[in-house]
């Protein structure tokens, strides 16, 4: 039972992926445009803000071009740690020009929190932070990480699975896996037939 | 510390909370939301006549457009219209005030369940955290009620823990948690659930002998104030929040249902148990997302400021090392209070509709507060530590001095930047900018003469009612809406009001060219093309501070 659960999960987030994830297109260069591209839209934002301040030195503390790449950078990395980004396609916000693909079947939270508590105990600890610290500050860099931000499947993969490991222990194993498979096999059906 | 000491830091704490908060209240927000117009307009109808606009003897939840209002805010802005007037600064100063009380109850329940080692500064910590609030600060300078509704929660849960020692204290708390229920509609569930929660909590010592007696003159007052309410608790009106915002409401579509698939699979796909489910876990785990908190915020223009989320971006590390703390330290009563208030506070917001609504969940700022005071706490404690260590011990404090004063320069100047400047600029048009301008205008019109003002998007009427500061009496004779007895059940809406000459409907460009009057619109109703087209005179047009027009007034000519 443990490892059907494990793997309805890993193979969740490339299936939706292969499913759906095609429904827009994918332009290659979203590997490179990073968010330091000039931005003349918001560069007109600061410009006419800049105009309702009473002194200048307020107007450039709180407005300036430099805001414009951090606010992207701290948006962007928050989306990317956001919960409800991998288990309910960031709903109930969306984000515009994203999928906002589910990732993670949702009931997979439970191991996932129960993961990240008992992190020290976790078998793959230092991979899982190779490889999601550099993941997140490339991710984080880019003007539209959606469907990119596949780089983050295998550390969260294994903080999940490193969950179950746990919750698999536990008394109440029976219930959590039971009430995996009662909200998990609609998810699946939504995805086979190509909805989210 | 000496008591005079913490006396003269926590005024200074409230100082700070006053000018975050009175600072050109009344002004900022600039215009008047419908729905402080029509609480203000029916307090005024309360004191002028002791009925509301619809002329219902002291109602138990106000009737407003196809909504019910709370009564405690309605009630507690009559006293103060004979000394301040019917103006936007008298309906949004119980707000202010309430929120300035909460900041003491909160300093004293905080150091009351805090471990002793570390009472004093997390109490002072977190209401200098709530003080510079904006999440707080927002409700804090408008009609809402929640606000009060958090001050009532709040001291009820003070007075239950003082009572724990002074059992007669049982009856204040059953009083404040009575008002506190019928003070906001979320409420009407956090409350309770909070209430059993400390009384689980606390059975031993509430069911103890020397508290049997008081506990049960506790219920039986906090039943017979709640008596009001639960006599219309099943009509319509009481109801109307709930049915009409609950996801699990039959008569709304739940979020992700596939309405283009009828296939064999449809029971399951499309199941209501299991959208629903998923929905609300997603709308819950929102309230604790760091991207809401510290980013995005809420999406309501009247429930934020422009670029300003719920918390300031720099509490974000010290919210994720305060969780880290919280869950890993022993931190006694206070562990349960901030666990209980932080698990129960977003089920009402969560059971809604609305993405991260901060206004039906305003008590999580309390819990998430104290977790930020935690890390920030924490991070002094670590900080001071390896310093020591490195032999800089000497410009630790001056350095933690100069880095907060400038974060709180920096802090107040984003408030004054997002709440003041911004908000004004680009959210007018939210606030109902600009009717106290068309009343002023229609007052200097020939009064022989009609005017038309167009509701076709709008509900103009309860901003004129307000800002015409118009006789209840006589806007009950002239526009009888309802069978009383219907109150709380008949939602039916009458779309025409009269006062005097002037009235609410939409324009018919037919009939309404016909007769010499005013006609007054926003840019959608009355545009330059039908100006030109009728041959209308155009006689103001008054415009939102970001130079868009947010009115036009015209006078027709007849042909």
């Amino acid at each position: 039972m443990k490892k059907l659960i494990a793997f309805t999960i890993l193979i969740f987030w490339p299936l939706n992926l292969f499913f759906n994830g095609g429904k827009q297109s994918f332009p290659l260069e979203n590997f490179t445009k990073t968010i330091f591209q000039q931005d003349y839209q918001a560069e007109q934002r600061i410009l006419e803000k800049i105009n309702l301040y009473p002194t200048v030195f307020l107007a450039r503390v709180y407005q300036n071009k430099a805001r414009i790449y951090l606010d992207k950078a701290s948006s962007n990395l928050l989306a990317l740690t956001d919960l409800n980004n991998y288990f309910f396609g960031f709903h109930p916000r969306q984000i515009i020009g994203n999928q906002n693909l589910k990732k993670f079947p949702f009931v997979s939270i439970i191991f996932f929190l129960t993961g990240l508590y008992f992190f020290n105990r976790l078998k793959h600890k230092k991979l899982i932070l190779q490889i999601a610290i550099p993941s997140l500050v490339y991710l984080s860099l880019l003007e539209n990480f959606d469907r990119i931000d596949i780089l983050l499947w295998l550390p969260i993969s294994l903080v999940i699975l490193g969950g179950l490991d746990i919750v698999s222990l536990g008394k109440y194993w029976k219930y959590t896996a039971s009430a995996f498979w009662i909200f998990t096999v609609p998810q699946l059906l939504r995805i086979f037939l190509g909805y989210q | 510390m000496k008591k005079i000491l913490i006396t003269l830091i926590l005024l200074l704490v409230i100082g700070l909370a006053v000018l975050t908060r009175f600072y050109k209240l009344g002004e900022a927000p600039a215009g008047l939301y419908v729905d402080e117009a029509g609480q203000g307009y029916s307090a005024y109808s309360i004191l002028k006549t002791g009925k509301d606009e619809f002329g219902k003897n002291y109602p138990i939840v106000f009737r407003s457009f196809t909504d019910f209002k709370t009564p405690v805010y309605i009630y507690s802005i009559v006293p103060l219209i004979p000394q301040f007037g019917l103006t936007p600064f008298t309906i949004r100063f119980p707000s202010f005030l309430f929120s300035i009380l909460t900041i003491p109850i909160l300093f004293l329940l905080v150091r009351k369940l805090t471990p002793k080692n570390m009472s004093l500064p997390l109490a002072f910590l977190a209401t200098f955290l709530f003080a510079i609030s904006p999440w707080h600060i927002v409700f804090s300078r408008t009609y809402v009620e929640c606000n009060l509704a958090l001050f009532f929660l709040l001291s009820g849960v003070y007075v239950f823990y003082l009572s724990l020692q002074r059992p007669f204290l049982l009856l204040v708390a059953a009083v404040l948690f009575a008002v506190a229920v019928p003070a906001y509609h979320s409420q009407r569930l956090v409350t309770p659930l909070v209430v059993i929660f400390l009384a689980l909590r606390h059975k031993k010592i509430i069911f103890s002998k020397t508290h049997k007696k008081w506990l049960i003159l506790a219920c039986v007052v906090g039943f017979v104030l709640t008596i009001p309410m639960l006599s219309i608790i099943t009509t319509p009106g009481f109801l109307a929040r709930a049915a009409g915002l609950n996801i699990f409401s039959e008569a709304r579509v739940p979020a992700g249902f596939v309405a283009d698939y009828q296939g064999i699979f449809s029971w399951l796909v499309n199941s209501r148990w299991f959208l629903s489910v998923q929905e609300f876990i997603a709308l819950y785990l929102s309230y604790f997302s760091p991207r809401l908190m510290f980013n995005v915020g809420d999406y309501e223009p009247r429930s934020s400021f422009p670029e300003l989320a719920t918390f300031f971006i720099w509490q974000l590390p010290f919210y994720l090392v305060g969780l880290y703390i919280f869950t890993k330290s022993r931190l006694g009563e206070l562990k349960f209070f901030v666990l209980t208030l932080l698990l129960l506070a977003p089920i009402p917001a969560a059971i809604t509709r609305d993405p991260y609504n901060t206004y039906r969940a305003l008590p999580l700022v309390i819990p998430q507060t104290i977790i930020i005071s935690l890390g920030i706490i924490s991070v002094f404690v670590w900080a001071k530590g390896l310093l020591g260590k490195l032999g800089l011990k000497k410009v630790f404090l001056p350095g933690v001095a100069i880095f907060s004063v400038l974060l709180l320069v920096y802090s107040l100047g984003k408030l004054y930047s997002s709440a003041i400047l911004l908000n004004e600029y680009f959210r007018a048009k939210d606030w109902d900018w600009g009717w106290d301008r068309v009343v002023a205008n229609v007052k200097t019109f020939d009064s022989n003469l009609p005017v038309i003002i167009d509701n076709s998007r709008e509900e103009p009427y309860i901003e004129l009612a307000f800002f015409l500061q118009y006789d209840p009496a006589k806007y009950q004779k002239e526009n009888k809406e309802i069978d009383l007895e219907n109150y709380y059940t008949d939602m039916n809406r009458k779309t025409t009001i009269k006062f005097d000459n002037i009235t609410t409907r939409p324009i018919n460009w037919g009939k309404d060219l016909r007769i010499m009057q005013y006609l007054i619109g926003d840019e959608l109703a009355i545009s330059p093309e039908q100006i030109t087209r009728h041959g209308l005179t155009l006689i103001k047009e008054i415009k939102y501070p970001d130079k868009t027009v947010a009115f036009r007034i015209v006078k027709t000519n007849l042909k």
